[in-house]
């Protein structure tokens, strides 16, 4: 049995509106993150030079968790790590505003390679490390200690699915604990990569945020789980990527299902967001919509739905479904108990 | 208890170096090296002039594909690399193709870094600069504007998988890794696994990737590891004066499957994962752990989780990027791990042949382990002239030797090591 030890964190509550396309007309409401720049846990000087501001977070709400536990350096360096990322080019022009100004004021006649010499000189040195894709899992370990078998999903929200169902795998093939962390940095550009998925035209809100969960294999004596996981399943089809149309079936994995409550995520949205709750209503069982309380959290969605179920639990809700639907229609549904 | 197997049926690569598995070994035996002056992006004004790019237009493999796959190919190089890759493939595996069942299939895709490729559209940038707009967004929104899922530019990442889980009708999970160097091996390790986890009897694992785009070479030009050519110097794993990588690219993926699978349907394996190591080295962002202590166990860990012992390895495919930080580090943590055998194993990196595909690093250089295991033949380091270390067997001629059991290392960027252990099905 796989039980959840403890978790943490970040999310953010100040919203701006953030132009895509002055053509189009295409704007979003994007989560600002507020960077705890006095905990102990943020990240060096240096370091804080090549992080996502979600990474930053991430690190110091990786330490946090971690600290409330004396794991010994032995237990620290053999637990697995699994992640999920969002998007990782944050700020294109932040990067490469030298670059496009070459373009710019380039002449297109003119010297190719005066052009080429320019942008070589404008790219920045630390680009490749700035967009590391493994970035979060790095600093997480470079930062806490974890050094066990891992591995970073991307990017879709299913992602923390693969990831949360890699780490129920470590446990039950004997490991004791692992670590499940996800980290949404939403921008523009995630919302240009989502958008076009959806059926609907969009009037996006997207939110940076994300988390860590502590798996652990036994109920221990001197730590108190917090819930256990009795089922993770998803569906068993292959996405069709030339259809747009959203085709809800989670009912079918929730056949069968005693719970009393259901957390879901999924829409990018709010006309999307109200279709899944209308159809959920269908199942006569009360609902929570990760949407509605943070907008769309990406791969951080099922983090966010397992803290919102633990805080259930914790209030006498015996057995929560945890469900989620990523851009490409992918459902899937983790069960959280009681224990 | 005895470990269930996992076997590879099938696999199929683009490289630099080969335009399909099949061309890989005339490749090494003649010893040919796909570094050249870059086609694809202008380096006339960079200090380096050369990669390892797949010289051939490939529209020519995909011509049947749908007109949305067709136009983001041209686009976006990975997915072009993949849908070659799968074409290449197409009526060879379609027997294979016909057994699979939906919910008993996944794949698993290691994925490089999405990076606009800016140099396609510099005069659509210079002209949304010039009118008051922010060109990237206005560029994306523009081309993104079709009926299907398949955006032409910006992509989630599990675009890959998904477009192989189509062709393969996987529909157990599609799962893309993101972790730089290691992700096609992380991809294979990860397919392995979930097989032995019963989450599915066949995965598609492997990966894509290329650095022949505007953004990634200046970045890892910018970042030191591509050397110099005006200083004389070429990619030369393992060699004194090394000082930097070869950019390159490429995709492809390996079938596995479950040794129930390969029973029922009579199938003859070509290879089998018996293992891997994977660890962090939770050290630096920028460098590898110069203590080793965690490559040394990724090592070691492929040995114990295989069931190996050192003295039956006959060949080591190491990741020698040719890079002054991982060479050495890396022949030392082969000596800590393997002891008196690894001055016997021949070693040897074929990067400065193929160059680095960074996420796709390890499916290309899986599929050439198997080609080397077909041809009984082990590769030289081409570029070799004076080694780092002269401890190690490190193969200065190609050679004429069966490999039965071989290690296949990879290590990325933020301390992640990655080690395959394979063995010989064709004996």
């Amino acid at each position: 049995m796989t039980y959840i030890l403890d978790h943490s964190s970040f999310v953010c509550d100040n919203f701006e509106d953030e132009k895509i396309s002055d053509l189009n007309n295409i704007s979003v409401k994007i989560g600002k993150l507020s960077l705890d720049h006095e905990s102990e846990f943020f990240p060096t000087r240096s370091d804080q030079k090549v992080m996502r501001d979600d990474v930053k977070m991430s690190i110091v709400t990786a330490q946090e968790l971690l600290n409330k536990y004396n794991f010994s350096q032995k237990t620290l360096s053999n637990m697995p790590l699994f992640v999920s990322n969002g998007s990782f080019f944050g700020n294109f022009e932040k990067h490469l505003s030298r670059v496009l100004k070459v373009f710019k004021d380039a002449s297109l006649e003119g010297s190719r390679i005066e052009i080429y010499k320019k942008i070589y000189r404008a790219s920045p040195p630390l680009l490749a490390i700035e967009t590391l894709t493994n970035s979060n899992m790095s600093f997480i370990a470079q930062y806490t200690g974890l050094k066990g078998n891992n591995a970073t999903f991307g990017n879709t929200s299913t992602s923390t699915y693969y990831a949360l169902n890699q780490g129920l795998n470590e446990i039950k093939n004997g490991e004791n604990y692992c670590m499940v962390s996800a980290s949404n940095g939403a921008n523009i550009y995630s919302h240009i990569m989502n958008r076009s998925t959806s059926e609907v035209e969009l009037t996006g809100f997207e939110n940076t945020g994300g988390g860590h969960i502590i798996l652990s294999r036994k109920k221990h004596n001197d730590k108190k789980v917090l819930c256990k996981i009795t089922k993770m399943t998803n569906t068993k089809k292959v996405p069709n990527l030339y259809d747009k149309t959203i085709k809800r079936t989670w009912i079918e994995l929730l056949k069968g299902s005693k719970s009393e409550l259901i957390i879901f995520s999924g829409a990018i949205d709010q006309g999307v967001n109200d279709k899944d709750e209308q159809y959920l209503k269908a199942l006569n069982i009360p609902t929570i919509s990760i949407f509605k309380k943070y907008g769309y959290l990406g791969v951080s969605n099922l983090i966010f739905g397992i803290i919102e179920g633990i805080k259930n639990i914790k209030n006498g809700v015996k057995s929560i479904d945890v469900i989620d639907r990523d851009v490409y229609g992918r459902e899937s549904l983790i069960r959280l108990e009681l224990c | 208890m005895l470990k269930n197997k996992v076997y590879i049926i099938e696999y199929e690569m683009i490289s630099p170096i080969a335009l399909g598995k099949d061309e890989f070994i005339e490749s090494i035996t003649s010893n040919k090296s796909a570094e050249r002056v870059v086609d694809r992006v202008n380096t006339d004004g960079f200090p380096f002039k050369k990669a390892a790019e797949v010289k051939k237009d490939l529209s020519f493999l995909y011509e049947n594909e749908k007109e949305v796959i067709k136009k983001a190919s041209k686009i976006d190089r990975k997915l072009e690399l993949l849908v070659a890759a799968y074409w290449k493939s197409k009526k060879r595996l379609e027997p294979i193709i016909n057994l699979l069942k939906e919910e008993e299939t996944g794949t698993i895709l290691g994925i490089g870094s999405d990076a606009l490729p800016l140099e396609f559209f510099e005069e659509e940038i210079k002209n949304y600069t010039l009118m008051g707009l922010n060109p990237v967004p206005e560029l994306e929104t523009y081309l993104n504007n079709n009926s299907s899922k398949v955006n032409l530019v910006n992509n989630p990442y599990d675009i890959h998988s998904l477009y192989l889980a189509e062709k393969f009708k996987a529909g157990a999970f599609q799962k893309s890794i993101l972790t730089a160097c290691v992700s096609s091996t992380q991809a294979i390790a990860l397919g392995y696994e979930s097989i032995l986890n019963k989450e599915a009897k066949v995965v598609i694992a492997g990966g894509t990737d290329s650095l022949v785009n505007l953004v990634p070479l200046t970045a890892f030009g910018k970042l030191g590891v591509i050397p110099e050519t005006a200083t004389g110097t070429e990619c030369t794993p393992f060699d004194r004066n090394r000082n930097g990588t070869l950019a390159g690219e490429a995709a492809g993926f390996v079938i596995l499957a479950s040794e129930e699978f390969v029973n029922q349907n009579n199938i003859q394996p070509l290879g089998q994962i018996m293992g891997y190591g994977n660890s962090l080295d939770g050290y630096k962002i920028t460098a590898p752990d110069p203590s080793g202590i965690s490559m040394t166990k990724a090592i070691e860990n492929a040995l114990s989780n295989s069931g190996l012992k050192s003295s039956q390895i006959d060949y080591i495919n190491a990741h020698g990027t040719g890079t002054r930080h991982n060479d050495e580090l890396e022949l030392r943590c082969i000596g800590k791990a393997l002891g008196e055998d690894a001055k016997r194993i021949p070693i040897s990196s074929t990067k400065d042949r193929h160059g680095h595909a960074i996420a796709a690093a390890g499916i290309q250089e899986l599929c050439l382990l198997l080609e080397l295991m077909k041809h009984e033949t082990m590769p030289s380091n081409l570029k070799l002239k004076s080694p780092c270390s002269e401890e190690f067997n490190l193969l200065r001629k190609n050679k004429k030797k069966k490999i039965t059991y071989a290690l296949t290392n990879n290590f990325a960027f933020g301390g992640i090591n990655t080690v395959l252990a394979i063995k010989n099905e064709r004996i």
